[in-house]
């Protein structure tokens, strides 16, 4: 990834997750701020690693700020985050269903 | 129904009215310095707000009686956005111990707190990435010293705390405000200690993000004159808080080095505030300021010798590789 930008994606309501992105040069880097880390902490941490992975994206920071997303949300909000670092308009959403395949 | 908007308060009485009455139920100080303001209403009622002054996040109240509505989430959301928009990465909030776990729900980190405040940021780069910059310079040393200086400009001053330092230390860590609120540019000013000191392989010149001294820290500091002694304590206080816990382990610094004041009230209340907070935990050295055929040395009075174009002063009052660049400048 060329660009050195940040960028932040969803809000801090109910149900939502807000999540930060930074390419840096040091592999995948998680942190997690949820109520309901101690529950599902790992499972959206892993959530938002299988994702990015997805994506192909290998070095980034990421800051995920949880209020009791859905797990529709927060690949939802990570994809877009992504989508947004790419500069990229042409949202493909349909990526998801490929994943099943 | 619940609406958030940016205000326009300096342009409308009522509104203003309405602000400096929250602010003021919520304890606060009507601070109108500030670049940017969102209030959130509940029809004609504000019941919340929030301001930015460059990416510092001020003035945030929400009315006693609204408290229950997690209004704290929109609004600092609101004001992220803002600096979404206006390029900035990162923020900082100055707010009371007691209330920096809302913000730590919002995903803000704490960097230091004091018995009244705390200094909260989110965002990158952060205070990891200044803690890891700082480790790139560490040198080993058996008794290391830091200063921390604004260097607006350079001046023999300067030159002689560093020489005072290096006298009981074997490496100097300068510390140079990187807030750009002076007269001379920042990388102009770092780019003065660096010509300084060059070839002086025992002087680290280092930079202070936003971390000492800074808009974040120590706002008053760059009001001097006009500065709020109270304020300037409290933030002193943070800033001396934060050095001690933060930045002396890093580099292991046993001594700060400041020179003495006796004219700047504001640079009195920090050199006291560093004295008290340091106490037994890291030594302070106040050197007196040098003085030449009766005079002292300041970046005051080279300040107002340039703005009078009398060289023959500056040329007294800064090292001579500083008084070239200043009049090849």
């Amino acid at each position: 990834m060329s660009t050195s930008q940040t960028v932040t994606v969803g809000t801090l309501e109910s149900s939502d997750l807000m999540i930060t992105l930074k390419p840096n040069n040091s592999g995948i880097q998680v942190e997690l701020e949820s109520n309901v880390k101690k529950q599902f902490g790992t499972h959206i941490t892993a959530l938002i690693i299988e994702t990015l992975q997805h994506f192909g994206v290998v070095d980034i920071q990421v800051t995920a700020v949880d209020k009791g997303a859905l797990d529709c949300t927060i690949k939802a909000r990570t994809i877009a985050a992504i989508y947004r670092l790419q500069g990229k308009t042409d949202y493909d959403w349909k990526v998801i269903d490929a994943w099943n395949a | 129904m619940m609406v958030v908007k940016q205000l326009w308060f300096q342009f409308d009485p009522s509104v203003r009215q309405q602000w400096r009455d929250l602010l003021v139920a919520a304890q606060l100080v009507p601070d109108e310095q500030v670049d940017y303001t969102v209030g959130i209403y509940d029809g004609a009622q504000l019941i919340g707000t929030g301001s930015l002054y460059q990416n510092i996040i001020k003035e945030v109240a929400i009315d006693p009686t609204a408290t229950q509505q997690n209004l704290l989430a929109p609004l600092i959301k609101a004001l992220l956005d803002r600096l979404d928009e206006t390029k900035y990465e990162s923020a900082f909030v100055y707010t009371k111990p007691m209330t920096a776990p809302y913000f730590e729900a919002m995903g803000f980190k704490v960097i230091v707190t004091t018995d009244e405040v705390s200094l909260l940021e989110w965002g990158y780069p952060n205070f990891d990435d200044y803690q890891a910059y700082l480790r790139q310079y560490q040198r080993p040393s058996k008794q290391a010293a830091a200063i921390v200086m604004n260097a607006n400009p350079f001046t023999l001053g300067h030159q002689y705390l560093i020489d005072q330092a290096l006298k009981s230390s074997d490496v100097v860590y300068v510390f140079v405000v990187s807030e750009d609120r002076s007269q001379f540019k920042t990388a102009t000013r770092l780019a003065m200690v660096r010509r300084a000191v060059a070839g002086n392989q025992r002087v680290v010149v280092l930079e202070t993000a936003h971390y000492l001294v800074s808009n974040a820290t120590f706002p008053t500091y760059f009001l001097k004159d006009q500065a709020d002694l109270m304020l300037a304590k409290t933030q002193a206080r943070l800033d001396a808080t934060l050095f001690l816990t933060k930045i002396k382990p890093v580099l292991a610094i046993q001594q700060r080095l400041v020179g003495a004041e006796p004219d700047s009230p504001v640079t009195q209340v920090y050199n006291d505030q560093l004295a008290q907070v340091f106490a037994s935990q890291l030594s302070l050295t106040v050197v007196p300021r040098l003085r030449q055929a009766g005079q002292p040395i300041s970046a005051t009075i080279v300040r107002q010798a340039l703005s009078n174009g009398d060289w023959a002063t500056v040329e007294r009052q800064v090292p001579p590789i500083n008084y070239q660049f200043l009049k090849g400048s």
